[in-house]
């Protein structure tokens, strides 16, 4: 892990709801910080007792986590709308900005387009890389089910720029403008109907404020564009590493096989698995006969149900196992505070020898 | 014996922080209530599923599949739904069919994608509204989305409301919020891990949950590990250790849930099932 952590610039946390990802990220920053690198962890939605316990808010500031051992690193919170804001305003003049502000399709609407999310994190991050401040910067990403969903967005979210789009909502407000009369006109008679019914589905209002919306911000298409570009790059380059953070369930397994399929796909490498929450090793190693009368049926149970997990892995993860480092973090003390829970992780990761099941 | 409370509420809505076991949940829920007499749909939401794979099925559509004569599954996509309506509100199949494969059209869903939400939840509320095609169902289960995703759910139609006032969707929208609203006709089940972080999460959901919909979620607590075991364990060996931090962790998360009124059951881990097996084998202990 150690060495993973020197050798990035960036690193990519990736995994379903639940797995403990935002405390991996989390973990990941504070030892490298430990490790004397200027470090950025940026998270999408950590719990808010996470975020209080590293003094963040959802003001989204960056913030300074100081550890135990002095050493510092910085989180903040992705604020998707925030993110756009400032895309927009660098991008627009200021009059164009107060039209698109206080639009209501804005205010209702950009966190629920599909990719919008995903395509904010990855604005983000390009940001963060660009603005150079950081020797290495950890995004958390959002818990998505499919890691593609992730990795597509800035191609979903711009498919919403395309000519024929633009033309189509924005025409598709009332006649009263000249300029809207001239999109409508251009429309094939089937897309005036459709318009048409539109309209009398929805009412006028949701309409107008669509077409003006896009009337606002078609200019911002090439913009789009080149930060796709840009941050296609950025996830291309070496020096991006992609983590994966799962929970050994069976149910979760799948899931974790089609994450790698999806990386590989559009030619990524996967560099590290950490499974989290494993039954620590010195429990594993004890045998049933050494437990208490009553706890023996439990043991037994829950070391079977462990032994298959990994030999789980083994089978399935094996063939990655040789490009790909595959960590075991066992189960933290739940009972002490969010940030120790940061330490002792950190701590692990970097004492932990890796691939320490598969032997050599 | 499914708790009182829930067998008479045509629609619940099963939700949680992601990964604490929603599809079992509501599919053990489902499976319970169907074996009590009433006919049982269990659906979710989106374009992949979940229940399939609980259920192992070889794939879930729109169309469903049925499990017994009392208990549907099925998986209702936004755009399917939409399908759906506009069929219904257009009211000639063909007309409905080239509205909605315009490809100019699917880019207006795209921008406007309240619409979808609001597809959605028309037609899981549409047996209680009386309106749409009938759905031959006594009540409906829906293995919803885990928690930001979920509110932002419930929200779409507050935040269309201004913008779509007039119209069909307008009054649409209203009636929706309105059974979404009504404690007679909805239930909201939130999941919860006998941890201290999920607890912490499930209050500040439920908070949320209570102030857009003016119902207070019921609670119940997944994967209990280690409450059955010996009264009192001095801790010699590694895993007896383990197994006390574990119970220990557990007894205090558990004690903050049961201050709850609200809070209804707790379901034992079962280890080793898989598919149908798990769902039949979890047993609900509820609290009298």
């Amino acid at each position: 892990m150690k060495q993973l952590i020197m050798e990035s610039k960036v690193i990519i946390c990736a995994g379903t709801g639940g797995v403990g990802k935002t405390t991996v990220s989390a973990s990941l920053a504070a030892m490298s910080a430990q490790l004397g690198r200027k470090t950025l962890v940026l998270t999408i939605d950590p719990s808010r007792r996470l975020a209080g316990a590293l003094g963040i808010s959802k003001q989204s500031e960056p913030q300074k986590v100081k550890l135990s051992s002095g050493h510092e690193f910085t989180a903040q919170i992705l604020d998707v709308k925030q993110v756009f804001l400032s895309f927009i305003r660098e991008n627009s003049s200021s009059e164009t900005m107060e039209k698109i502000v206080h639009n209501r399709v804005f205010q209702q609407l950009t966190s629920r387009w599909s990719g919008s999310q995903e395509f904010g994190a990855l604005e983000f991050l390009y940001r963060a890389v660009k603005d150079g401040d950081y020797d290495l910067v950890i995004l958390d990403t959002p818990p998505a089910s499919h890691l593609r969903d992730f990795l597509n967005a800035p191609e979903r979210f711009y498919s919403l720029f395309q000519d024929s789009v633009i033309s189509f909502l924005i025409g598709l407000a009332g006649q009263s403008k000249e300029k809207v009369g001239f999109f409508r006109a251009a429309l094939s008679n089937q897309s005036q109907w459709i318009a048409k019914v539109l309209s009398n589905l929805t009412g006028a209002q949701l309409l107008t404020e669509l077409s003006e919306f896009f009337e606002n911000i078609q200019f911002l298409k090439s913009s789009i564009l080149n930060h796709s570009i840009q941050i296609q790059k950025v996830l291309c380059s070496p020096q991006t590493k992609f983590v994966m953070v799962g929970i050994a369930q069976m149910e979760r397994m799948g899931e974790m096989l089609l994450f790698q399929k999806d990386l590989s796909r559009y030619g990524y490498a996967l560099d590290a698995i950490i499974f989290n929450r494993m039954m620590p090793g010195q429990v594993l190693k004890e045998q049933g006969v050494d437990q208490v009368t009553e706890l023996r049926p439990t043991f037994e149970l829950w070391k079977t149900a462990e032994m298959s997990k990994r030999a789980r892995i083994e089978r399935e993860f094996k063939d990655l196992h040789k490009q790909l480092k595959i960590v075991f973090l066992p189960e933290i003390d739940g009972t002490i505070d969010s940030l120790k829970q940061v330490e002792v992780c950190a701590n692990l990761l970097k004492s932990l020898p890796i691939d320490a099941e598969f032997g050599s | 014996m499914t708790a009182p409370e829930l067998l008479q509420k045509p629609l619940i809505w099963i939700t949680g922080k992601g990964g604490v076991g929603k599809t079992s949940i509501a599919s053990s829920l489902a499976l319970q209530l169907s074996k009590s007499g009433r006919r049982v749909l269990l659906v979710e939401f989106g374009q992949e599923s979940q229940l399939k794979d609980a259920w192992q099925l070889a794939n879930l559509d729109f169309e469903g599949t049925q499990i017994s004569p009392s208990l549907g599954l099925s998986r209702w996509e936004g755009l399917a739904c939409l399908h759906d309506y506009v069929r219904h509100l257009l009211k000639v199949d063909k007309l409905a069919n080239l509205f909605l494969q315009n490809p100019l059209m699917k880019s207006f869903i795209h921008a406007a994608p309240a619409l979808k939400e609001l597809a959605l939840l028309g037609k899981a509320t549409s047996h209680v509204r009386h309106i749409g095609p009938n759905l031959a169902y006594d009540q409906i289960v829906v293995d919803a989305y885990a928690t930001g995703h979920f509110l932002a759910l419930l929200q779409a139609p507050q935040g269309l409301a201004d913008l779509i006032s007039v119209g069909p969707m307008g009054k649409q929208s209203r009636d929706i919020m309105t059974v979404l609203r009504d404690p007679k006709s909805c239930a909201y089940v939130t999941v919860c891990l006998p941890e201290e972080l999920p607890v912490q999460e499930t209050a500040e959901l439920n908070q949320e949950l209570l102030s857009l919909t003016g119902i207070a979620p019921f609670v119940v607590c997944n994967r209990v590990r280690a409450q059955k075991g010996p009264e009192k364990i001095s801790p010699k060996t590694e895993f007896e250790k383990y197994f006390l931090s574990i119970s220990e962790r557990e007894k205090q998360a558990l004690k903050i849930l049961k201050e709850d009124p609200q809070y209804l059951a707790q379901i034992e881990e079962v280890v080793g099932a898989e598919g149908r097996t798990l769902i039949e084998a979890m047993t609900w202990e509820y609290r009298r």
